[in-house]
């Protein structure tokens, strides 16, 4: 990612006492902040609350970071225990049981770019039946390498897990939803939609 | 050309080991040259791995990667929050601060010129992940088209739509006119005007822009396009010019049809649903009708078209086609492009107004068709990447591309 040495700047600038520097972080990634919170905690203004909390508290301990490797998943991570403490905190006050991650949603794109519609209709029901069977820790699994982009040692840091246990989650999943693919030979590289007809 | 070794690695691969491999991962996640003519190479020397292959590649690509735009309302306010949270919170150690500050600056102008940018072009889409797209988009990309149009008021004064800022725009005798927060023009008719003052939106290669009339009409306008209009419909008929391609929901007013002339060309309507495609270098004029009906007038002819039917005028000729895929028509509208069995030169002419390209042909042009559908917010090297996996050679230098046989 090109912008990933100017953050690393960003963030030591920050750790030197400029806080214009986070607020351009914090507007790096708000978006996708959020939408990782609306995976966990379903509710906007909770993650808004959390996302305030995680800027405050990086504010406060400024003197104690450290100097990230990469500022996404630093955010990422610290973003991502706040919010299961926020979870804890809320289902102790409506009297829940133990906090659990077993909320963690995947959703399928509304409709994705390139493939042809049909073909997406029958090939997102398959997948959703499959998604439905995986674990939401294979569902996390996911979304943090696919769509957070984040690298195999990344995500198993996130999720305290080895690498090795990492791929293994993850290939379980993948098996899992390619079991439910339709059989047969797609016209083409599934996100290429176009069909080449012979003349 | 790629090293045997580095293929060789691949010779046994399942399709989870695909979904699972880094460098197959970002092939479809962040595609690039390399990256395609890699796994394309793979594919030739190892037939048997295309299914593989595409299996993993449709897992990958499944999973949702929209965000909502949050409202930067939003973000303004939750900083402050922090900021007051946090007054008074010392700072510790400041080293060369200044130097850092500088760098600060610089990258936070950069980023919030790409993001309003951003912002500004897709308001009405915000289906793929805003801050990646902007992120990892090559230097020399070209951008899709957006929401932009200039205004011209009856007075002849100019209003450019893309960076007006929401809210009135201008009172024209009792009309006033409103930019709305999605970025929409609207036109609210006060008591009755004296004389009909006309505008005219025109949208530029590269822009779109969608309008409410005085009467509630909506009109979509596609790239290159234009529509004169009056700012209120005061006549017995409410009558407007289009260039280019227009789609029309006209609010029903049995007193008072609605006409849209497009050179020598009219389509007379009530109230209807309709889309009229005009451009210059497309072979006809063709309107098509979705909703209600419509009187196709040209020269002496006319005829009555059906929800389905299209009326397609030539010099001094309407022809009607039945069962008009009408997806397809109307697709611009919804965001996509849709190709329906089109050549080249027909896809090729969509581009050029979405991209602001000039599109060039060496050697003999290429007889594939195409039919599909694909976004158009996609930037332009991403739809040349689909058009590569269909044998389409190209070279693009500024503006300018060359498709070669």
């Amino acid at each position: 990612m090109s912008q990933t040495r100017d953050e690393t700047i960003l963030w030591e600038s920050f750790l030197n006492g400029d806080n214009h520097s986070l607020e351009v972080i914090y507007r790096i990634y708000f978006d996708e902040l959020y939408r990782y919170g609306m995976k966990w905690l379903k509710d906007g203004h909770l993650v808004e609350d959390v996302i305030q909390d995680l800027f405050v508290r990086l504010i406060q301990s400024r003197g104690n970071l450290a100097v990230a490797q990469s500022v996404k998943f630093y955010l990422f991570r610290a973003f991502k225990n706040m919010a299961l403490d926020k979870i804890r905190l809320e289902k102790r006050l409506v009297g829940g049981n133990e906090p659990s991650s077993d909320t963690f949603q995947l959703d399928l794109s509304p409709e994705s770019s390139m493939i042809d519609k049909e073909e997406y209709l029958i090939i997102k029901s398959k997948i959703e039946n499959a998604l439905v069977q995986l674990t939401p820790r294979q569902r996390e699994a996911l979304y943090l390498r696919y769509i957070e982009e984040f690298s195999y040692s990344e995500v198993s840091e996130m999720m305290g897990l080895t690498a090795k246990g990492t791929y293994k989650l993850m290939s379980r999943a993948i098996e899992a939803i390619r079991g439910q693919l339709p059989a047969g030979i797609f016209i083409f590289l599934s996100n290429h939609f176009l069909r080449l007809h012979p003349y | 050309m790629f090293m045997d070794k580095e293929l060789k690695k691949y010779r046994k691969f399942t399709s989870a080991d695909f979904a699972l491999d880094d460098r197959f991962i970002s092939s479809v996640l962040k595609p690039d040259e390399q990256a395609n003519g890699f796994f394309k190479q793979l594919k030739d020397l190892y037939p048997h791995l295309e299914k593989s292959m595409n299996d993993a590649r449709k897992i990958i690509s499944s999973f949702e990667a929209p965000s909502e735009i949050i409202n930067n309302e939003i973000k303004d306010r939750i900083w402050k929050k922090v900021m007051e949270e946090t007054e008074g919170t010392p700072v510790i150690h400041i080293r060369s601060r200044r130097k850092y500050r500088w760098a600060a600056a610089a990258i936070l102008f950069s980023v919030i010129a790409s993001f309003s940018a951003y912002y500004i072009l897709n308001r009405q889409d915000s289906t793929i992940n805003e801050v990646s797209q902007v992120k990892n988009k090559p230097a020399n990309d070209i951008a899709p088209g957006g929401n932009k149009a200039i205004l011209t008021l009856a007075d002849g004064s100019i209003i450019v739509l893309d960076s007006a800022n929401n809210g009135t725009l201008s009172h024209q005798g009792n009309v006033t006119v409103i930019k709305m927060n999605d970025g929409k023009l609207a036109y609210d008719k006060g008591g009755a005007a004296g004389k009909i003052m006309y505008n005219t939106i025109t949208t530029p290669r590269g822009g779109q822009y969608q309008l409410v009339l005085a009467d509630g009409s909506k009109v979509w306008l596609n790239a290159e396009s234009s529509l004169k209009f009056p700012v209120a419909f005061t006549g017995r008929e409410r009558k407007v010019e289009l260039t280019g391609e227009g789609y029309f929901e006209v609010a029903h007013d049995a007193s008072k049809p609605f006409r849209v002339s497009v050179n020598d060309m009219t389509v007379e309507v009530l109230g209807t649903h309709f889309n009229v495609n005009a451009y210059g270098d497309e072979n006809n004029v063709k309107a098509t009708l979705l909703e209600g009906s419509v009187k196709v007038a040209e020269g002496g002819q006319s005829v009555m078209l059906q929800p389905g039917q299209q009326a397609k005028v030539s010099t001094e000729k309407i022809s009607v086609v039945n069962n008009v895929n009408l997806e397809s028509v109307v697709a611009w509208k919804e965001g996509l492009f849709y190709f329906d069995n089109d050549n080249i030169q027909k896809v090729m002419r969509q581009l050029e107004r979405w991209y602001d390209i000039d599109v060039s042909y060496e050697g003999s042009i290429p007889a594939a068709l195409f039919s599909g559908q694909m976004k158009r917010n996609l930037t332009l090297s991403q739809v040349m990447q689909i058009l590569e996996y269909n044998n389409i050679k190209y070279s693009i230098v500024g503006r300018r591309m060359i498709i070669s046989d």
